[in-house]
């Protein structure tokens, strides 16, 4: 300790003080930490990770959010056995739900592959998803309704603060500021969504709500008197996408002023009994 | 007389904005064109909705009707309707606005890479053509802002970032030190990140071509929906002509587009249909409307930022439970206003009850004599302190006191 060994050659020499100091903590590397006890282990069975409550997620009931509702229907499409468990966006691996865990795995599915992980494992609705007509007709879901369901649930006033907060923001957290936080967050990150698929960045409510009524006509017209789209013998991804949609519109108990996202969906009949029809191939 | 409002030509198309081309390749197949003028005024904040192109109806009284599917819908509602799509089946119909939205969700992007985010194409191509439309000061803020809002669209994709990181310096880092770790394989890495990019792009731009070009194989005439024309001819001759038409320094677009020879062939074949006849009009360089209409919007966002009603800014509808909606809506408000308040207050009332329980901090009497024995005692331990330490300087300034 007291023979001091070579002068150090740096610049500033470290105050003696400061050494004793640094010299009572040595650096020491601990082993990682294991996982918290929350997070998924590895299960019997594939599970996909949804937003939904702790309650519906052991029944298996349908998620309150369109994009995990989407995948969680065609994979019961598929026939493909799976459970389904509570998440929430920020324990996501990439940042979005939902995801998949694979049975006996750990690693992680993410939403855009989980269509092709469905095909790996010989369930999967045989269909080309670039088919012009597919394509098409999936674009204007994920546009034009999907914009107005959006307005509807997180811009207008009274339905976001009712329906949309209390659930998304319940899941990620218990404290109650915490969950005023993130119910800001969510609402900008709508109202981003939004900006970037509107031409010119301008958000008109009666332009959204508008396109969204021309869109559900023009998916009523396309099914016409078949029992799925495209008169297939099987429903497929669009079943499945328009299902996730319809089924929320209906569902969502908006409030008595701000349901212009409801009332387009309810004049085309045939939607709404494809809605019924596929809700009872679910099981739900 | 109708006028039609839209951004500026370039590229040889009469507007360098793709929902300005369809808006203009539309009309042009509706009316006669002695009955519309296009006006090239290249501002958004002349309508209320703040958005291009926009249709000017004088008459009876001055409407302005912004939006291609807003001008389509204004057309189709007249005593004596016009509609291009009228001979067209209800499944026709349905298809050509599926279509249009494929094209509109999967083109827009690709532009924003190809004209926006790319710098060079940018700077050779965009910000020239655009600041040239625009009176000063707008020529200098408009195309930034336009960028930024185009990277930020196209922020999913993860490649407007890569664009940033191939630039950026490692901080600290000396020209020598640059140039040594560049010839270690730095350039290397940058070079295989540049690989990685263009097929990233070439995947995006196959995800819009080729269903595309599919449709153009399967159509019967000349036409996406065969022998008339519709909506979505309109739409992808603006998407499809804006990617197709620039000289740009990086054309991956027009490259690929050009690749699918029959989807390129059609897009031309739509052009010379469809944009005939239309007369470029003369850049109007309007600079007092302009300012105004910037300075006027800016104040008012600020004033809206600060007062912090912006939602109710939003709602246009003439319903007559707006009122009931608002006063509902400032009432949720406030609650959640007062939630907060709440939350705060419940938490420092706590915080303060934990500190006098917890005996960190003691009220009454005994306090002050507490403290002054507890400062006597400093004051001691301090001196003495100092006298067996002899060398530093704290030290020294304390002696001489």
């Amino acid at each position: 300790m007291s023979s001091a060994p070579a002068p150090s050659r740096t610049f500033l020499p470290i105050p003696p003080l400061l050494r004793r100091v640094f010299d009572s903590f040595p650096l020491k590397t601990y082993p990682a930490p294991s996982l918290p006890a929350s997070s998924p282990r590895p299960s019997q069975k594939p599970t996909l990770h949804i937003f939904t409550t702790p309650s519906a997620a052991t029944n298996g009931a349908p998620s309150f959010d369109p994009a995990c509702l989407r995948l969680q229907t065609y994979l019961r499409l598929c026939g493909l056995e799976f459970t389904t468990a509570p998440a929430s966006a920020h324990a996501a691996p990439a940042g979005e739900l939902p995801y998949l865990t694979p049975a006996g795995s750990r690693a992680a599915v993410p939403a855009r592959k989980i269509i092709s992980w469905a095909q790996e494992q010989g369930g999967g609705v045989h269909e080309d998803l670039q088919e012009p007509q597919i394509a098409a007709f999936l674009a204007l879901v994920e546009g034009a309704v999907r914009d107005a369901y959006l307005y509807a649930l997180y811009l207008e006033p009274t339905n976001f603060l009712r329906l949309a907060a209390p659930l998304y923001t319940r899941i990620s957290s218990s404290v109650g500021l915490v969950q005023i936080a993130l119910s800001h967050e969510l609402r900008a990150a709508a109202e981003t969504e939004l900006r970037k698929s509107r031409p010119g960045g301008v958000i008109v409510a009666d332009e959204i709500y508008a396109d969204a009524a021309a869109a559900w006509k023009a998916l009523d017209t396309l099914l016409g008197d078949d029992e799925w789209f495209f008169g297939a013998q099987q429903p497929g991804m669009l079943d499945a996408t328009v299902f996730a949609f319809a089924h929320l519109v209906r569902k969502w108990a908006w409030d008595e002023t701000e349901r212009r996202v409801q009332t387009p969906l309810e004049t085309c009949k045939r939607l709404m009994a494809h809605e019924e029809r596929l809700r009872k191939r679910c099981g739900w | 007389m109708l006028e039609l409002h839209v951004w500026g030509p370039g590229f040889g198309l009469p507007s360098i904005d793709p929902q300005c081309l369809a808006a203009i390749a539309y009309l042009n197949l509706l009316l006669p064109r002695s009955e519309w003028k296009l006006v090239p005024s290249s501002n958004p904040l002349l309508s209320p909705n703040k958005q291009l192109p926009a249709l000017l109806v004088t008459s009876p009284r001055p409407v302005w009707i912004s939006g291609l599917p807003q001008i389509v819908a204004y057309f189709s509602q007249l005593p004596s309707p016009l509609d291009l799509e009228a001979d067209l089946t209800p499944r026709e119909r349905a298809t050509s606005l599926a279509l249009s939205a494929l094209i509109q969700a999967r083109a827009q992007p690709i532009i924003d890479l190809a004209l926006w985010v790319d710098r060079k194409n940018y700077a050779a191509v965009t910000r020239p053509l655009i600041a040239g439309m625009l009176p000063w000061p707008m020529s200098w803020i408009e195309p930034g802002t336009r960028r930024v809002a185009a990277r930020e669209r196209v922020s999913v994709l993860g490649m407007a970032k890569e664009e940033e990181k191939e630039r950026a310096p490692v901080i600290g880092e000396t020209v020598g030190e640059r140039a040594v770790r560049e010839a270690e394989g730095g350039a290397n890495v940058a070079r295989r990140g540049e690989i990685g990019r263009e097929l990233a792009l070439k995947r995006v731009l196959a995800e819009l071509v080729e269903p595309l070009l599919k449709q153009v194989l399967m159509s019967d005439g000349p036409f996406l929906l065969g022998e008339v024309p519709s909506v979505v001819d309109c739409v992808a001759l603006g998407y499809l002509s804006c990617l197709l038409m620039p000289e740009c320094p990086n054309d991956w677009a027009g490259e690929g587009l050009r690749k699918r020879e029959r989807l390129a062939a059609y897009v031309h074949d739509m052009r010379a249909r469809m944009l005939q006849g239309v007369q470029v009009g003369k850049v109007e360089k309007a600079d007092l409307p302009w300012l105004g209409g910037v300075l006027v919007d800016g104040f008012k966002r600020t004033v809206e930022e600060w007062t912090g009603k912006k939602g109710d800014e939003e709602w246009r509808d003439e319903d007559p439970l707006v009122e009931e909606k608002k006063r509902k809506a400032a009432m949720a408000r406030r609650r959640e206003w007062w939630k907060s308040v709440a939350f705060v207050l419940a938490g420092v009332v706590g915080m303060g009850t934990y500190v006098v329980w917890s005996g960190i901090v003691a009220i009454g009497h005994v306090e002050d004599e507490e403290e002054e024995a507890e400062e006597e005692h400093m004051k001691d331990t301090v001196v003495r302190g100092d006298e067996e330490d002899e060398d530093g300087d704290i030290v020294r300034d304390g002696h001489e006191e």
